[in-house]
Order: C-alpha cells, then structure tokens, then sequence
C-alpha cells in the first residue's frame, strides 16, 4: 500500500493546456475516482501518474519519492485499460504473466503468482483459453488479474467498466469494491459516469476543464458541492437551477422572488445565515427529490409548471417540468405515481435549496 | 420455369464476362501447357507425341541442376533477408510520424515504382568492376576490386542484394499497414509490464502482425521462384546469351524461356513451366496450411 502526493501538476501538449495547477493528496489504501466529462483531463492525469505521458509541470511522489522522470515499469504501477489490453495471441496464463515473462521470472514463480491472482478473480479454469474464447467480464477480470500479478504499490483503472453491458458493469462494480476490500492496495480509477464513482470512491476528485472543481467523499460532494458544475455533475437525474432575486435579507435567512419567472408570489424564505446582502442577483440549486409535485394543485402552494416529460421508474417517478420563464424543473414522486395533469404546481423544499452567486460558485451559510 | 433457375441463370450471365476472360487467358495457356508438355514441338513443324521425354530431358539436364540449386539459396536467403529488411525499415517509418513518417515512407517506396531496367541499370553502375561505386569505396580503405557480376562467387549473392533493395519497399508498404493496426495500448501495457523495445517487438508486434507477415512470405516464395527479371537483366538479357558466367545467375524460369524461345524447344518449355506450378501450388499450399494453424492472431 502507498500513497500518492500531487502538487502543482501540469500537462500541456505544445501551447494548449490540458491540465493545471493539479494538487492531490491520495492516502494508502484508498480508492480514489476521477469523474468529470469527455475532454476533462481525467484519463491524461491517470496516464501521467503511469508514466505514460510526461508530466509538464509540478511534482508527483509515490511513497515520497518524486517520480516525474521514473520509468513507467519502475514506477510499481498497474494499469487496467478500458479495452483490456489483452494479447489475443497468448492464453489467459500468459496474459497474467506477461510481466513476469518480461522479467524472466522462474516459471515456479509464475505459476504460483497467476494461480493466486486466478484464485482470487474466479479465473482459474480459463487459465488455458484464449482471449477470444472469453465474455466480456471475464475478459475485464483477466486484465485485473495481470495487474494483481505484479503486486504493484497503486492499480490504475482507466474506465475498465465501459466496455460492458449495464448489468455487468453493475456486477463488476460490486467486484471491484470486493478486490479493493480484500487487497487494500491504493486504487485511482477514472470514469465519466457518476454512479461509479458514487458506489465506488472513498474519494471523488471531480474535474471540469483541466481543473480539479473538488475533492470529497461521495456524499459530501452531494450534499455540499463547492460549485455549479459539481453540483450539476453529481447526482441523478441532475441539479435543478433557478435563478431568483434576493428580496429580503435577515439574520438567519433570505427571502428570495422571481423563482420560475413568478413575481406574484410572495417569496420563498431559504435559511441562511449570514448572508451577504449586497448580492441580489443568486440561483437557487434544487435536488429533484426536494421538489414535489403538489396532489391538488388548485390549492397547493408553489412554483406552477407545465409538465413536459415523465419517467415512471416504479418505485420513483421523475416529472419534467417546464416553469413560467423557460426555465426547466425536474420533480420526483416516491412511491406515487403522475396524475397525467399538465398544468401543475411544484413545491420545493426551501430548507434544503443551495445558493450559489451568478458566476456559479457555492454561497454557504456562516457556521455558528 | 422457377424463380430460383432464373435467379440462378442471372447470376451466371453476370458472371461469364470474367468466366469467358479467366477460360481464355487462364485455364487454355495451363491446359494447353500441360497438353504441349507431352509433345515435341517447334512452333513450326507438326508435333509429335513424346510422352514423358520431356520431362526427363529437363530433369536430366545440367542446366536444370544448376538453375534449381541456384534458385535453392536464391529462395532461402531472398525471402528471410527480404523480410527482415521490410519489418526492419517499416518499424523504422512506423517510429516517426508528420514529415519524416511520409519522407522515409516515400524514400523507401521508390525502388517500387522505379523501372526495374532503370534500377538494374543503376546496380550495373554500383558493381562495376573499375569504376563502380562499391569498388570505389572498397578502394578507399585499401581492398581489392571485386567482379561482383564476373566473379562467380560473388554474383548470386550481388543479385539477391539488388532483388531486395527493389522489392523491400513493396513489403514494407504492406507491414506498415499491418502495424498501424495494432492497438497503441497493447504496447502501452507492455511498456507498463516493463517491456524492453525489443520485446514489445517480439511478444507484441510480431505476433499482431501475424497474418501480414504469412501474407508477405507467402507472396515473396511466389515471387521469390519465379524469379526473372532481375538476374535476366544483371546478365546478357538475351535469349542467346542468359544466365551469367558458368550459370550462376540461371533460375528455373530463365531456363525455361531460353528452351522455349531461345532452343525453340516449346515441348521441354512447356514441360518445365508444368513442374515450376506444381512447386508453386505446393508451396501456396503448405503457406496456407501453416496460416491456418499459426496465422491467425
């Protein structure tokens, strides 16, 4: 087990920069995830921690020794591929024990590291067959296989679950946080998709434009995102934002107007202390499960919508909405099930909104 | 009549402009070969029926002795150093990329589209005996002339050196495209597996490109036996005078012609052309056989 110190890290291919200002503190054992959109820079940052790419800028220490300039072989690093990396031309054996081959280690030595991988990842009566002849989940176990083989100090996983079907992909899941459990070792897994990093993390590092946006467990990035993006990133299906003016600053809370292009209502108070009262422009983050859509909405109180779009998932019903101003709200019904009215009232619950200032970033409350 | 025959005699309509053109320039020239290996004849006066008289001439003869042995190293060092040569310079080209990928791919490819006179023209010039090239620098440190087309130590080996330099270009062109097809991250992992360049060479690359290099081989045997052009022209490049000095530099299918069109001996000609497609057939064959069993990656 080791742990992985980055500071000030940089990637910039000629005069276009694709990462910046990288600082990332990855303890022993821990199971980090890097989540962010196509194009964030999530899989370079993975590669230049393997040594695959260069690193332009800054300082990267493994068990604090910089290895900007090691080897990627001498790095004590394993990489698993999104497309496996499997040599169609050697069995499920050889594949495991490519590094080992590399090294000319004793074929003892071999037999007995590949049989203990294969033990571990179910594998071992498809030790003679060739990669063709695999599914693809075994295929993606060979490949975690040939890392645990090496016995390496970190895993490097670049989106191994994006090749598989959704119910695969949900079992390999549940495998993968068995293998993190058994082996303790230091994993950094990336992924574009947010229910993996959610089930998967011990830490989610999310990245947005070469940057890293936040750093955090799962559900403090959900409850306590630092930003628009994160906000709007982390969770299914996505943030709601509403821009609103603050109407009336107190103590304790603010009263905020305009929600939804409504300017007859009488405001919503959102708790909030501490609040700077030179801002009067805001938008109002809302999680689709703290909006409801009201049962009688000829008496209900709230934002009117016209429904636009609903997703009946059984237990939960998403209802898409669009507000008097264009803007669109997403509510969620649990356990109860759309009318099929179209004009409806939506109800949010103001104690849980979250405020951040037009440029997009997170207004908190002063701490007592 | 039912849809099925008319379908069935549309395709065949459709195929018979190549059946007619494959009968005519194909199979009549293997069966009429065949056919004329049983016969003596000069192309002037009537034929005669042989039997296997031909075929024991030519087995018999001492030009064909020398020609099959010649062909022997001929084939088992063009074919390896040809290839060898091919993978070298288009791992080489493979290795850059933008400029110097096109510069050296080109660089490469213009023996190819060279006229083989011209090129056989220009090797002439380098194997001079007094003013050649390759004499000239020899002389630089002090050795002595070679007769590498005279000497017939050296003339069989000069000749394979020219074929190679004419055909490796062509079989770099299509091992570069067997190798732009191997995954990038196949090597990134091996790399990773600590990998040294030249294991990722032989644990990654050349079993990739397995199928590429059975299709390279394969061809170079058929190239490689029926050999003509190069040694034809290195030589007297004339029906009456072919072969080199003491033969060494006369393959099966020089022989061939100069008994057909030089001893207008079309009988024993055609008798030979007969047993060199044997050999080829074979050949094509066991390739495929051995494709079969270890080509597919």
């Amino acid at each position: 087990m080791s742990s992985l110190q980055i500071s000030n890290a940089a990637k910039a291919y000629g005069a276009v920069p694709i990462l910046d200002n990288i600082n990332l503190d990855i303890a022993s054992g821990e199971f980090v995830v890097f989540v962010g959109p196509s194009g964030c820079g999530k899989s370079t940052l993975l590669r230049m921690i393997s040594g695959l790419e260069d690193i332009t800028a800054g300082e990267m220490r493994l068990d604090d020794r910089v290895i900007n300039h090691v080897d990627p072989a001498k790095r004590g690093i394993a990489m698993v591929f999104q497309s496996y990396a499997l040599y169609p031309h050697l069995t499920v054996f050889e594949n495991m024990a490519f590094s080992l081959t590399m090294a000319r280690a004793p074929m003892a030595e071999r037999k007995e590291k590949v049989e203990r991988a294969a033990e571990i990842l179910r594998l071992t009566h498809l030790l003679d067959r060739r990669p063709a002849q695999l599914s693809g989940g075994q295929k993606q176990r060979v490949a975690i296989g040939r890392a645990i083989v090496r016995q390496p100090k970190v895993f490097l996983f670049d989106e191994p679950l994006s090749n598989l079907d959704a119910e695969l992909r949900v079992q390999m899941r549940a495998e993968l946080i068995q293998l993190h459990q058994r082996l303790r070792a230091t994993m950094i897994y990336v992924t574009h998709d947010q229910v993996e990093a959610m089930t998967l993390a011990d830490k989610i590092v999310v990245l947005n434009g070469g940057r890293i946006q936040q750093v955090g467990r799962p559900l403090d990035l959900y409850d306590d995102p630092d930003n628009k993006f994160v906000a709007g990133f982390i969770g299914t299906p996505t943030m709601n934002f509403l821009s609103a003016r603050v109407k009336d600053v107190a103590a304790d809370h603010i009263v905020v107007s305009g929600l939804g292009g409504d300017t007859a209502a009488a405001g919503l108070v959102i708790p909030f202390a501490g609040f700077d009262p030179s801002i009067r422009e805001i938008q109002l983050g809302i999680r689709p499960e703290h909006a409801t859509i009201a049962i009688d909405p000829a008496s209900a109180e709230g934002l009117a919508a016209k429904v636009t779009l609903v997703e009946e998932l059984g237990d939960l019903t998403s209802v898409h909405t669009v507000l008097a101003n264009g803007e669109r709200l997403v509510a969620q019904n649990h356990g109860r099930r759309h009318s099929g009215a179209i004009e409806t009232v939506v109800r949010i619950a103001a104690d849980k909104a979250l405020v951040f200032d037009m440029a997009g970033q997170r207004l908190r409350p002063a701490k007592a | 009549m039912s849809s099925r025959t008319t379908r069935s005699i549309a395709h065949y309509l459709m195929l018979s402009p190549f059946m007619l053109l494959f009968a005519v320039f194909f199979l009549y020239p293997i069966v009429s070969g065949l056919f004329y290996s049983f016969f003596e004849w000069n192309a002037s006066q009537t034929s005669h029926f042989v039997g296997l008289a031909n075929y024991t001439k030519v087995f018999t003869s001492r030009n064909f002795e020398k020609a099959t042995w010649n062909l022997l190293i001929y084939v088992s060092i063009t074919v390896p150093l040809g290839i060898f040569v091919a993978l070298s310079l288009a791992l080489l080209v493979d290795s850059f990329s933008g400029f110097w990928a096109k510069f050296f791919r080109s660089a490469f490819f213009i023996p190819v589209v060279m006229p083989l006179f011209l090129a056989a023209t220009i090797w002439r010039w380098i194997y001079a005996p007094n003013f050649g090239l390759l004499n000239t620098i020899l002389g630089w440190f002090g050795m002595p002339s070679v007769q590498f087309l005279n000497d017939t130590g050296t003339m069989l080996y000069a000749m394979i050196a020219v074929d190679v330099w004419v055909s490796a270009g062509f079989n770099m062109v299509i091992i570069l495209a067997g190798l732009k097809n191997v995954p990038r991250h196949y090597y990134e992992a091996a790399r990773l597996d600590g990998a040294s360049t030249f294991q990722q060479v032989v644990h990654v690359t050349l079993p990739s490109i397995r199928p590429v290099l059975f299709f390279v081989i394969t061809y170079g045997l058929i190239s490689a036996l029926q050999v003509f052009d190069v040694p034809w022209l290195l030589t007297g490049s004339s029906f009456a005078e072919y072969g080199g000095r003491a033969n060494a530099l006369l393959f099966p299918v020089m022989d061939m012609m100069g008994r057909g069109f030089g001893s207008v001996r079309f009988g024993q000609a055609s008798a030979y052309g007969f047993m060199l497609t044997i050999l080829i057939v074979c050949v094509t064959a066991v390739m495929f056989a051995l494709r079969k069993k270890f080509g597919d990656a």
